[in-house]
């Protein structure tokens, strides 16, 4: 049995034996596999977006993303450097595993470092139609916020994929992240999703991401190109990473609110 | 010593500094940013207002540890709007045209040093301290621009000056130390201008319509009598941060003085000394971030009223405010704030009121992926009862191109902050190139 396979057998186990009796074990236990995806220490890449309205017009934006996780905390900083209109502005945030969750934005400006409402997960992030949301989870499911439902295997363009199902936990969830539920399909090698749709919070389709390209980075498996479609307003958001690097031991200063205002960190 | 000379040997020290990437440098950014705003008095029936501005920008790095800014603005403006004055800059900031159309200034030129987490930044730049938008409380670092009093997109319109800025890590707290060796306090409305102040408060108590006599500039060039220093140190914990703060340095207010002869009598805008000390802190709590901020000025220079002469006393001042983002349901961000500034209470009566509470409410709500943005602002002094709303529409049609259109709203009596533009109320287009 692969090594994969073996530890999702065993985390099925466990949750078979930890979790209410209305849980599902098999989403759970995708959803675990999925949550605790290995990750790396710490990577840097050039974050090119191009986003696409319902009519066709295009708008571009580039900026050097470092993404930092030290087991307990995880950290993203997104340094924007074109186009002329929003560079300079970067967007910081610390995801803890314990305590509050903090999130910060410098726009040249107020010049100005403003820390930003911890519970705005549901807004969309610089006019892509991915959420701040979206970008913190880096393509998981915090099983804090969601009740997971497993759909079994299916094949999609001869691969084959994991289905998995998720509705919010509460209401609370539901209004900070403007989602009722979705719908992955994971691909068991990677522990991507290929594929999310999600509901917004009235239960109504509202947007898919698909992941593209995975690459292993620094022995983690990455997202490398990824779209976002918007079902309600027909824009759509494609990202890719260019020159990604696995950088284990990026400067703590990269990520401090304080030095945002002094724009792209040189990193390694 | 007087400012240029010093300025000349502070660009040489510079020039001189061993900076071992000069070969290495390297142009990170070139930008620039086309800026056309007119406005429109439906009262007077003409432009209120026809400014263009022009900010080319270019970025540079000198191998890993250096990096360099400049930024200048060139300024066009055939209105009564006016681009304010320039006797209250120092020599070395002063616009390097200034005619009352035309102005080049110099906005940023600096040096940054970088290692880790502390940078040293040389030359001339901005010192933005506070928490609260537009309120200063504890932000009174900086020389400021009023020629269009507060009706600008942001508020306080900052002028950068001549320095250094040094930021390091002492153990958990972060200590910002700056020095500014520039006399710079602020641009003034030129007499006569739309936004030159009426009202006896912000006259040392000269009724409204009395012309004033010719108004003089204290002398802005003592760059070390008149540099402002300050510290401040922050700390953050989980979920928010403190920061405590002095500065010293002159006010960017000033105080009217008699000057001239008796026959030939004058007013002499001085700008005394003082220190403030300071405290800020802000938290995030779900949907809401609190800010805070609270100040002690123990030596405010203010004009008071005590018979036909312009005098002068110093009192204790007090100010404080608390402000909240609220990421509000349905995607409206707003923002409200309150601030109060209290003067000490003294033999002698105040042209203003002892005690002045602004308040400001800012909503907005971004739509087609934050192309279009609705805006309303509402500032307004609880004390004096007057203010303004400000109701906007900004469109970015493309990466390039942003176009806003909207209104100031004045209202309130001729004697207050803001009534005394009473009558000054106006709408606004502003279209934005950013190359």
């Amino acid at each position: 049995m692969p090594d994969l396979l073996k530890r999702l057998a065993s985390i099925a186990g466990a949750a078979l034996i930890l979790l209410p009796a209305n849980a599902d074990p098999a989403g759970d236990a995708l959803a675990l596999a999925v949550f605790e995806r290995p990750a790396n220490e710490g990577r840097v890449a050039t974050m090119k977006f191009r986003m696409i309205s319902s009519g066709g017009q295009e708008r571009t934006r580039e900026a050097l993303m470092a993404h930092s996780d030290t087991g307990d905390m995880t950290r993203i900083g997104i340094f924007f450097t074109a186009p002329a209109s929003i560079e300079g502005t970067a967007f910081l945030t610390h995801d803890a595993d314990e305590g509050s969750d903090e999130s910060w934005i410098y726009l040249p400006v107020t010049e100005r470092t403003r820390r930003l409402p911890s519970s705005d997960r549901g807004d969309y992030f610089m006019g892509t139609d991915l959420t701040y949301g979206d970008i913190k989870d880096n393509f998981r499911f915090d099983p804090a916020d969601w009740d997971f439902t497993s759909g079994g295997t299916v094949t999609v363009d001869g691969r084959t994929l994991e289905r998995l199902d998720g509705t919010v936990k509460n209401d609370t969830v539901r209004a900070e992240l403007n989602y009722a539920s979705f719908s992955a399909l994971i691909d068991p090698e990677t522990l991507f999703p290929a594929e999310v749709t999600f509901t917004d919070a009235e239960g109504e389709a509202l947007k898919r991401i698909e992941v593209l390209e995975t690459e292993q980075v620094g022995g983690a498996w990455t997202a490398m190109r990824f779209n976002a479609e918007n079902f309600q307003t027909g824009h759509r958001t494609e990202i890719h990473f260019e020159d990604m690097r696995h950088v284990p031991d990026i400067d703590e200063a990269t990520f401090d609110p304080d030095i945002l205002a002094y724009g792209v960190p040189d990193i390694g | 010593m007087r400012g240029f000379p010093l300025a000349l040997l502070t660009l040489l020290s510079l020039a001189a500094t061993p900076l071992p990437a000069w070969a290495e440098a390297a142009i990170t950014s070139k930008t620039l940013e086309i800026d056309l705003w007119s406005g429109f008095d439906e009262a007077e029936g003409e432009a209120a207002l026809a400014r263009a501005t022009l900010r080319p920008g270019l970025k540079a790095k000198f191998g890993r540890s250096w990096r360099g800014e400049l930024a200048v603005r060139l300024e066009l403006a055939e209105d009564e709007t006016g681009l304010g004055t320039v006797d209250t800059f120092s020599d070395l900031s002063r616009p390097l045209a200034r005619s009352n159309t035309t102005r080049i200034e110099i906005d940023t030129a600096t040096l940054t040093w970088r290692r880790s987490s502390t940078f040293l930044t040389l030359g001339k730049q901005t010192i933005p301290w506070g928490k609260l938008d537009g309120l200063q409380v504890t932000d009174r670092f900086d020389a400021v621009r009023r020629r269009d009093y507060v009706f600008t997109d942001v508020r306080p319109d900052r002028i950068s000056r001549w320095g250094a800025r040094l930021e390091t890590d002492i153990g958990e707290w972060r200590a910002d130390l700056a020095l500014a060796l520039d006399p710079t306090v602020n641009q003034l409305a030129q007499p006569g201008d739309r936004f030159s102040p009426t009202a006896p408060r912000q006259r040392a108590g000269l009724p409204e319509g009395v012309p004033l006599p010719p108004i003089t500039v204290s002398d802005r060039d003592d760059i070390i009598e008149d540099a402002t220093f300050g510290l401040r140190m922050t700390r953050r914990f989980d979920g928010g941060d403190v920061s405590l703060l002095a500065l010293s340095g002159p006010d960017t207010d000033p105080v009217f003085a008699q000057g001239g002869t008796a026959r030939m009598p004058e007013i002499r805008l001085n700008y005394p000394h003082r220190k403030l000390y300071g405290l800020t802190a802000s938290r995030s709590a779900g949907s809401l971030v609190w800010r805070a901020e609270a100040a002690l000025i123990p030596d405010q220079a203010v004009n008071i009223e005590v018979g036909p002469m312009l005098a002068i006393d110093e009192r204790i001042r007090w100010l404080g405010g608390v402000g909240l983002d609220w990421d509000a349901p349905g995607g409206f961000f707003v923002n409200a704030q309150i601030a109060v500034d209290h003067i000490q209470d003294g033999p002698e009566p105040l042209p203003r009121p002892e005690t002045d509470s602004i308040a400001t409410l800012r909503a907005q709500k971004g739509f087609r992926n934050d192309t279009v943005y609705l805006k309303g602002e509402y500032i307004g002094s609880l004390s004096d009862g007057d203010g303004f709303l400000r109701p906007a529409l900004e469109w970015r049609l493309d990466d390039q191109f942003t176009f806003r259109a909207g209104a100031d709203i004045i209202f309130g009596d001729h004697d207050g902050l803001f009534g005394q533009f009473e009558d000054k109320s106006r709408a606004w287009v502003r279209m934005t190139w950013k190359l």
